[in-house]
């Protein structure tokens, strides 16, 4: 089934808490923010209340951890419907969540578990991703997560499935070039193979971000912790694929220690410059 | 050696590598999160430089320190009046206990403190889970969208002969609780940290006192601790109760003026915010 599509453009940053002030009695100049959909819930809270303030002057994109599409457990309609219920309130112009799995036996987790990617687990997301899509009305992004581990009866890579998922589904795909970089440096495979084997027509947003290197007896692992400034490998995947990406809405995720919103703002400048989106 | 023939099966075996099981509930020790050795991930996973146990330890602590991190911002003066070693095992063995059962951590404090009043460790200082609490309504509080509007139109609207059937809502943005010590001195000197300074002269603060206090939202829309006395507490009650002017004049010592001029200073801070009329309650 299609979905109206309501398009982005150009870098954005998600809206976080220590900054939502600035955007409630201000303007910053910025092309468009990212919202995590959970924390936005509850009908009567302030927080829905300013981002339907803010909504009224910046595009907006509702980004969830919750909908956990890759469980065994049957979705959870009451998520779902509370989640349709904001986004009928605020009408943002994404939704999306992950290629993950965070919850079984109606326990959660509060983390993106990682899926084998087998052909079980593919007709399990598309059975999942259609559902969800059926009950919100909505066309949903679906985000590769970062990795630390790959299970060893998977059947096809992360970008074969991610494909399929796209093309059986009617999803698009939200192409985090952190995640990219963060799980092909872990299990030691390329990021630019893996770039490569994407279907970028599917490709409806990016994200960057900043990961941390924790050091571990055996080696260094990259931990997707979205509290630094994007790396310079992963600016020089946005340089490599610029023809594909500066058509598509990018970005800014920081998720903790977080700085001040001028940081984040020069932050996206940057990729709109990597992008060749701003003119010196 | 595991064998995985489904989703379901791998997911199921993951969660429970994931579990942390907590060995002991006293406080005294601390919790371990342990794996049975028989249960190795090594047949499953990808070789890697890292063990499966160093693996799968990266997807248990982002999700069980998130959800630490949530209840230590949380409750800061709970964990300050009990300890940080303590608060930090507590929070392990609730994690454990307690799963979160949402996709989403808003009402994930709340279960904290029912759990913490069950706790028998802290039988003998209920004040501890009455702190908890008081920090919960005072976070919760601080979320609601609440832009008082009181109709005071509609209210002189009313024939005098029914004033006594008015009932006055309470905002649910005004929360009640009473104590058998100071919480509200308790909160201010655990949430600030102490000036050591001035040798000699701190006096020990006498906190065993029975305390009635008012949580509310101010005019900012922050939340805020107000003192009140055991009358007006009454008062509150019986307003959250449902009780009309006409029940709440039943309530020992109760002068309608006095009331009347407290409910005209409630409505001005917001704890009213409405009235209905209910069938006739005088006596």
């Amino acid at each position: 089934m299609a979905y109206e599509q309501h398009l982005l453009a150009g870098t954005g940053i998600g809206l976080r808490q220590p900054h939502v002030e600035h955007f409630m009695h201000g303007a910053p100049s910025i092309n468009w923010l990212e919202v995590h959909s959970e924390n936005y819930l509850q009908e009567n809270s302030k927080r829905r209340y300013q981002l339907r303030h803010i909504r009224n002057n910046y595009a907006v994109s509702c980004h969830g951890i919750g909908l956990s599409l890759g469980s065994s457990d049957p979705l959870n309609l009451d998520h779902i419907k509370s989640l349709k219920s904001l986004f009928d309130d605020i009408e943002p112009n994404f939704i999306s969540d992950h290629l993950s799995w965070s919850s079984l036996d109606g326990r959660f987790y509060n983390d993106l578990l990682p899926l084998p990617y087998t052909n079980e687990a593919l007709l399990h997301m598309v059975n999942q991703v259609n559902q969800t899509q059926d009950i919100l009305g909505r066309e949903i992004l679906i985000e590769n997560p970062s990795s630390y581990l790959a299970f060893k009866h998977a059947e096809m890579s992360e970008p074969e499935l991610l494909n399929q998922l796209s093309l059986r589904s009617g999803c698009k795909l939200l192409l985090d070039l952190n995640n990219i970089f963060v799980s092909c440096s872990n299990m030691n495979t390329d990021p630019y193979q893996y770039l490569a084997n994407i279907h970028w027509h599917q490709v409806a947003e990016i994200h960057l971000a900043g990961h941390t290197i924790k050091k571990l007896p055996q080696g260094e692992i990259r931990i997707d912790t979205h509290n630094n400034p994007v790396c310079d490998e992963v600016w020089d995947m946005v340089d490599a694929y610029r023809d594909k990406l500066q058509h598509i809405p990018c970005l800014i995720e920081w998720d903790s220690d977080i700085p001040t919103l001028d940081v984040l703002m020069n932050e996206a400048k940057k990729a709109d410059q990597h992008l060749g989106l701003t003119y010196a | 050696m595991p064998k995985v023939n489904s989703l379901a099966q791998l997911q199921a075996y993951f969660t429970k590598q994931l579990a942390l099981k907590v060995t002991d509930s006293s406080h005294n020790q601390k919790p371990t999160a342990t794996l049975n050795p028989l249960e190795s991930l090594t047949t499953l996973l990808v070789e890697s430089h890292f063990t499966p146990e160093q693996l799968i330890n990266i997807y248990r602590h982002n999700f069980v320190i998130s959800l630490r991190e949530l209840l230590e911002n949380l409750f800061p003066v709970t964990q300050a009046l009990v300890g940080s070693e303590y608060f930090t095992h507590t929070s392990r063995q609730f994690i454990n206990d307690c799963p979160l059962k949402e996709p989403h951590l808003n009402h994930y404090g709340g279960y904290f403190v029912s759990f913490i009043e069950g706790l028998t460790a802290l039988e003998h200082m209920p004040f501890v889970a009455q702190m908890a609490q008081l920090e919960w309504h005072l976070d919760r509080i601080s979320h609601i969208y609440h832009q008082p509007n009181f109709d005071f139109d509609g209210l002189t609207q009313i024939n005098e002969d029914q004033h006594l059937n008015i009932h006055f809502h309470l905002a649910e943005t005004c929360y009640l609780q009473t104590s058998s010590m100071d919480l509200i001195a308790l909160h201010k000197d655990f949430s600030e940290p102490k000036n050591t300074s001035l040798k000699g002269e701190t006096k020990e603060p006498n906190y065993q006192q029975q305390s009635y206090l008012l949580v509310l939202q101010n005019h900012q829309g922050e939340s805020a601790l107000m003192p009140t006395s055991q009358q007006h507490f009454a008062w509150l009650t019986g307003l959250k109760n449902g009780l009309t002017l006409a029940q709440l004049c039943n309530i020992e010592n109760t002068d309608i003026t006095s009331l009347m001029s407290q409910i005209t200073d409630w409505i001005a801070l917001g704890c009213i915010d409405g009235f209905s009329l209910r069938a006739d309650t005088q006596a």
